[in-house]
């Protein structure tokens, strides 16, 4: 792939050509990203249109049915309340791509930022914002948590407000993914922040914020976008520990996660309750990652300079 | 570097301070305290337990009690509850000693953790090490290899490490190994043969990250101007590979590492419950949902102090791997 | 090696790998579903291999939090608990109902209040001691002393004094001074001492009353009473004194107000009662005093009265020598022998537990008197018991060793009973999916349970307060395709207590009538389910809580038209919005202490601890008072059964369905049967190496 690119993209891009427009046209020519993204959006589709055709509600429970095996009524069977699992996977979509892509996004906007500016600036400070990243991953989390929804709770109470509990979600999750984010963020940069290119940048005078963002972070941004990409299943499948403690999805509802965990308990009973939305997640991890390297590669300085 | 390590240990200082009492205060702002339960205690008998572990007194005064070895109003109000071996009051974490458990009033939070953790160690040590080969060597061959079908294969591999969470991996492996072929037993915690399967079950994601992460530094790394005058210079690609690019390559592992580490070696709650591991992951959870607070602050304390070693060990690692990153 | 290798190789696996993905992915998952159906053909589930030897292994469920007697509470605890010890009684493996353990024999007074239990002479301590009455003597003080915090002391409040001990309650003495006939100078008889009171308040403010004050009737009730009954016994007048009585707080230092009591069928006396100062629950050595005078049938009694807050040797239990013990009790029990069969009565060491204080429940440390001893207890690991050489039955126990394995997953649990690596997984450690699966097999089974599912109503909530509504949600839950779901042989609950209580029958006052229900709903104002607003079902995450709390949702939905939403919590929040009323419908489950109704219907007393719906019944409180004082069992259950009736009319809770206990056992272990409390006495267990033989 990137042997291909090389040879297609001569030179410094332009005035005119930024960055992204510039790599937008790389990812372009990388077929395995785009068919990833052709996946991404079907299941986004799936999961936002599909319950409409499905026939079947996703909270519509019948006991005499119960549980089956997949059969021409319900492609991918049903749970032990008789629930189509197809549409529940659908609707357990719209929220875990949500959760997925939002607290991802909201981690590598605070990690970068963070890291870079630590690993940047290096010394006290550096020291001081990375000894504040070892206290947040040392505090118990789940108090975080318990404590945010009662306040939540408290504020409800008292001013009637109806606060929807994915956006709580978000930041709760964000809140934690972005620490090692920024740890590896700052790795690469405090290695970076010593070459000769940086030293250029700052010797005709580019401000600090110009080379962590010109130069710095389109530097490191494979090992970022590596994470970012691994972050995505590990906040879908966080969400599903969220929602026991309450935050997330209030049964009948139902997310991938919750879908994955129940699942895992009848695995040997009832396989297709873990297999199929077992899968969702595998094929979205699967385009995100391929995705995730293409946008590296073409997001990639070091192809651009050839 | 000596006066660099002396720097980070006595900023740890503060930072283990934080953590403690952010964690108290945390925890006393949830609901529910260490005796509720379904049955409730009566009145009377509640007061007598809280009494005897000073819940009754103001927060501010329970926080020194619990830091000590100040005790407030010795007498009355102060903690009746015994520490350390049973013999003597609960002296305040500052004397070394974490107190009673709340929910398993026979042991000390000391006692506990010195009973889980060597188990945590051997588990996360072994899926450690499991984790750093499953997960480097493939990673290092797709990097080597790209595009080619071990680059797809590994990383396939990897990403399935990463998509099936170790609740399901758990299960899956025991389904197969233990209750199809009868080759490992399910669970507890006896020997090698129960070994095997927690470590992978434990070692699994980490290893997967590792593959992903080693791949993508090391590709970072192999296209960069020393690494090609390396090359160009006509060095020998075994030569280039551990001079230039494995330090360089390795940094995001390395970074990755160091947290990665002390998770492990602190255990995991899914992994000991599925296996009934006796280590130290559950009481992070459980201790949280028992608001077991003594255990909880106590496990909080020796992970966090975990981390920042790892952590200060990680950082050094950086300076011998890579040494353009300087310590000022 | 040349390079040809690793590219031929490599060429091979990405052939492969382009070619055949899909091939290679529907055999992985291929594999997967075959594992996964296979092995289900046989009678038993999974391995059938009995271990060497007496062994036993099973799945205590979790980590037990205590192995103190006295302190233990939960099932965990008390399956380890029921091996290291044994009480005066022990239970009928079959049937629970008691039979000799420590003690050998005993005697019972005619009016049911006083015990004598004769200790066996062979009844030995695991270090070689004696145990003697004075061990339990000292136990069951401790086991109520408030220092120990016992969660289960309750049990023993029956006892006389023992709640006065517990609680910090003062008790009081009288010292009749003179009794005379009215207008006579000369007293009759004088009696020194005469008799005892105590007080019955349930506040535990440690400072105790100033005032008290006797009240007329109902109607002239003071503001902010407490209220207790006073039993008074009084020689002269051939009866007990029986009647309730307000104990108002006023915060003056003293006063008095005269009231009537009417003896059970005798005159009525005239009561003045007069005590002042301040008792503080941790002095007990302080004493208050104050006079007493009562008439009646023309007889004046004046009396002293002293009170002090109870001590422990206050408590009506006592050795009469080493092998009697003495125990007196404020009302018969009716099921006293079967409590002294339950674990937090049985003796603990004394000597152990001066020695080494609160943590003597080790395996160097402890000394139990059951028929097992505990030689390993590894945390969250294991907890090994061997038998126990001096235990008085010790050539009927056929065990040599019980290993417990503290599992929590429900699905380990029963992997680990299928790979043959525990011989029992207990009950309700199955999950609901693995059911279909093993209800053929020959090794699982069922038994009705002492427990009820049932959902609290907050009857403050303003919608709720309606008695309709409530009664509208409770007629239209379709119990019967709810343990349909459930499948473990669950009974539907059609009343509050569970069957299974000898003598005891509950009223069925609930039914599944959808048309009553709308006609109800529609009558307090929601017709149809209109302008119903939302309420919400509270529940702690469990699987089964939520599957349970979806169907409501949906029967609630589809047979009144209503909305409900659902609310998990994670456990302490929720415990905390329950008792705080923080809630609309709340999800429970009670299970019975004792075979008995009164463990569940005396929850809902005005004001009770366990109560967390704001229900509150003056009726229903009497019937529970008069019910703890009636001596004859048949009455007393009526009693219970009218009880309920008013419950299950009123409605604060919505029962669902009667728990079972439903577990595997392998077939090679004996003499464990299943029973209504889910206890199983391990002496009686063991491992039947020709079992085959006998199939």
């Amino acid at each position: 792939m990137t042997e291909r690119m090389k040879s297609d993209h001569p030179g410094q891009a332009e005035k005119g050509f930024s960055l992204w427009q510039d790599a937008w046209r790389r990812l372009k020519r990388n077929r395995m990203a785009m068919a990833s993204m052709a996946v991404l959006g079907a299941l986004l589709l799936f999961s936002v249109f599909g319950p409409f055709l499905t026939g079947h509600d996703f909270d519509a429970i019948d006991l005499d049915y119960g549980v089956r095996e997949p059969n021409f009524q319900h492609f991918m069977g049903t749970d032990l309340q008789g629930r189509d699992l197809m549409t529940r996977i659908m609707y357990g979509g719209r929220l875990s791509l949500a959760v997925g892509l939002v607290a991802t996004l909201v981690s590598f906007l605070i990690g970068v930022a963070y890291g870079a500016t630590a690993g940047y600036f290096g010394g006290k400070l550096d020291n001081l914002m990375m000894r504040f990243v070892d206290i947040m991953y040392a505090i118990p989390y789940m108090f975080l948590v318990i404590i945010l929804l009662v306040f939540v709770d408290g504020l409800k109470a008292k001013y009637g407000w109806e606060i929807d509990t994915i956006y709580l979600l978000f930041i709760a999750l964000g809140a934690v993914q972005w620490l090692t984010m920024a740890r590896i963020v700052r790795g690469q940069v405090l290695s970076l922040r010593k070459k000769e290119f940086v030293e250029a940048a700052h010797s005709i005078g580019v401000s600090s914020m110009g080379i962590i963002f010109r130069h710095l972070i389109p530097n490191a941004l494979g090992p970022i976008i590596v994470y970012s990409t691994l972050t995505v299943p590990a906040v879908m499948l966080e969400e599903a520990f969220l929602s026991f403690l309450g935050l997330g999805v209030q049964a009948p509802q139902a997310s991938w996660g919750t879908l994955i965990a129940d699942g895992a308990r009848a695995m040997s009973v009832y396989p297709w309750l873990i297999v199929f939305p077992g899968l969702f997640l595998g094929a979205t991890l699967f385009s995100l990652n391929f995705l995730g390297d293409g946008l590296r590669d073409a997001l990639d300085p070091q192809t651009r300079k050839v | 570097m000596v006066r660099f390590m002396i720097r980070r240990l006595l900023a740890a200082i503060p930072v283990l301070w934080i953590i403690v009492t952010a964690t108290f205060f945390l925890m006393r702002l949830a609901p529910g305290g260490p005796f509720d339960k379904e049955r409730r205690v009566s009145p009377e008998v509640e007061a007598n337990l809280r009494t005897k572990y000073c819940l009754d007194c103001p927060l501010w005064q329970q926080y020194l009690t619990y830091l000590g070895p100040l005790n407030l109003n010795p007498g009355q109000g102060g903690v009746k509850a015994f520490g350390g071996d049973g013999s003597r009051p609960w002296s305040g974490i500052l004397t070394g000693d974490f107190g009673p458990s709340f929910k398993y009033a026979n042991r000390s939070v000391g006692s506990i953790i010195a009973e889980g953790f060597p188990v945590s160690i051997h588990l996360g040590g072994m899926a450690l090490l499991f984790a750093i080969i499953m997960g480097m060597v493939p990673g290092l061959v797709a990097a080597l290899r790209q595009n080619t079908a071990w680059d797809y294969g590994s990383m396939s591999a990897a990403m399935l490490g990463v998509s099936i969470p170790n609740f399901v991996l758990g299960p899956l492996l025991v389904l197969v190994f233990s209750l199809t072929l009868y080759w490992l037993p399910p669970a507890r915690w006896d020997g090698p043969r129960y070994w095997i399967l927690p470590t992978i079950t434990l070692g699994a994601i980490y290893a997967a990250y590792i593959a992903r992460l080693t791949r993508g530094g090391m590709l970072e790394v192999v296209r960069q101007d020393f690494v090609r005058t390396a090359r160009a210079k006509g060095l020998p690609e075994s030569l280039i590979l551990w001079r230039h690019t494995l330090r360089g390559g390795l940094l995001p592992v390395i970074s990755f590492l160091g947290p990665a580490t002390a998770r492990l070696l602190t255990g995991s709650i899914v992994v000991e419950k599925i296996f009934l591991v006796p280590g130290l992951g559950r009481y992070f959870i459980d201790g949280a949902i028992n608001r077991d607070y003594t255990l909880v602050l106590g496990v909080v304390l020796f992970y966090s102090s975990m981390l920042i070693m790892l952590n200060l060990v990680v950082d050094i690692l950086y300076g011998f791997l890579d040494p353009r990153v300087t310590y000022d | 090696m040349s390079d040809q290798g690793p590219v031929w190789i490599e060429r091979v696996l990405m052939d492969l790998w382009r070619r055949q993905r899909g091939l290679l992915l529907s055999l992985l998952l291929w594999v997967v579903l075959v594992s996964a159906g296979c092995g289900s053909d046989s009678d038993y589930f999974g391995k059938v291999l009995p271990p060497k030897g007496q062994v036993l292994r099973f799945n205590n469920g979790a980590e037990p939090e205590y192995l103190d007697p006295q302190m233990m509470t939960g099932q965990p605890d008390g399956r380890i608990a029921w091996a290291l010890f044994e009480g005066l009684t022990s239970y009928d493996p079959k049937d629970l109902t008691p039979l000799p353990g420590m003690a050998e024999s005993w005697e019972i007074s005619e009016d049911g209040r006083v015990y004598l239990f004769h200790l066996r002479k062979n009844a030995r301590w695991s270090n070689g001691d004696p145990l003697t009455a004075h061990d339990f003597v000292y136990s069951w003080r401790r086991f109520l002393n408030p220092a120990t915090a016992a969660q289960y002391a309750y049990l023993l409040f029956g006892v006389r004094h023992g709640k006065a001990y517990c609680t910090g309650e003062w008790i009081g003495r009288f010292w009749a001074t003179e009794l005379r006939r009215r207008g006579s100078s000369k007293p009759e008889v004088i009696w020194q001492p005469a008799t005892e009171a105590s007080q019955q308040s349930d506040k535990g403010d440690s400072r105790a009353e100033i005032t008290l004050s006797p009240v007329l009737d109902a109607e002239e009730k003071p503001t902010g009473v407490l209220r207790g009954d006073l039993l008074l016994e009084v020689p002269w007048a051939k009866g007990r004194l029986q009647g309730s009585l307000e104990i108002a707080k006023t915060g003056e230092a003293t006063g008095s107000v005269t009231g009537k009591w009417v003896l059970d069928g005798g005159d009525p006396v005239s009561l003045e009662f007069n005590v002042s100062g301040v008792l503080d629950r941790n002095d007990r050595e302080k004493k208050v005093s104050g006079t007493i005078r009562a008439e009646a049938g023309g007889l004046q009694w004046t009396a002293r009265l002293e009170a002090r807050v109870a001590r422990a040797e206050d408590v009506g239990v006592s050795a009469l020598d080493d092998r009697t013990l003495r125990v007196e009790l404020d009302n018969p029990i009716q099921y006293f022998l079967s409590l002294t069969a339950f674990y937090p009565l049985s003796p603990v060491h004394p000597a152990t537990i001066e020695k080494y204080g609160e943590r003597w429940a080790t395996p160097e440390r402890m000394v139990s008197n059951g028929a097992f001893r505990l030689v390993e207890h590894s945390l969250q690991n294991r907890i090994v018991m061997v038998r126990s050489e001096t235990y008085w039955d010790g050539e009927n126990v056929k065990l040599e060793k019980v290993i417990a394995y503290p599992v929590e997953l429900y699905t380990t649990g029963c992997d680990l009973y299928k790979a043959g690596e525990i011989d029992i997984e207990p009950s309700n450690y199955i999950p609901l999916e693995f059911i279909p699966r093993i209800k053929t097999k020959k090794d699982y089974a069922i038994h009705p349970y002492l427990g009820t599912y049932f959902y609290r109503i907050n009857v403050n909530h303003p919608v709720l307060k309606d008695k309709r509504v409530r009664r509208a949600l409770a007629f239209s839950v379709d119990r019967e395709a709810m343990v349909r779901f459930l499948r473990a042989g669950q009974l539907p609950a059609w009343y509050f207590v569970p069957d299974g209580i000898p003598r005891y029958k509950s009223p069925r006052l609930l039914r599944f009538d959808v048309k009553e229900a709308k006609r109800l709903l529609a009558e307090a104002g929601y017709p149809g389910g209109k302008g119903f607003p939302k309420l919400s079902i509270l529940y702690n995450t469990t699987e089964q809580h939520k599957q349970i709390a979806v169907i409501m949702q949906r029967m609630w939905k589809k047979n009144l038209g209503i909305d409900i939403g659902l609310k998990n919590q994670e456990w302490k929040v929720y415990l905390k919005s329950q008792r705080s009323l923080d809630y609309e419908i709340s999800r429970s489950g009670w299970i019975g202490d004792y075979a008995d109704p009164n463990t569940f219907l005396d929850m809902f007393l005005t004001g009770g601890g366990n109560n967390n719906t704001g229900w509150s019944n003056r009726r229903y409180d009497e019937l529970i008072a008069m019910a703890a004082r009636e001596s004859d069992p048949q009455r007393r259950m009526q009693i219970f059964y009218e009880a309920e009736e008013i419950l299950m009319d009123e409605l604060p809770i919505i029962p669902l369905y009667i728990y079972t206990t439903f577990y595997l056992k392998k077939p090679y272990v004996r003499g464990y049967t299943s029973n209504i409390q889910d206890v199983h006495p391990l002496k009686y267990v063991w491992i039947d190496h020709d079992w085959r033989a006998k199939e």
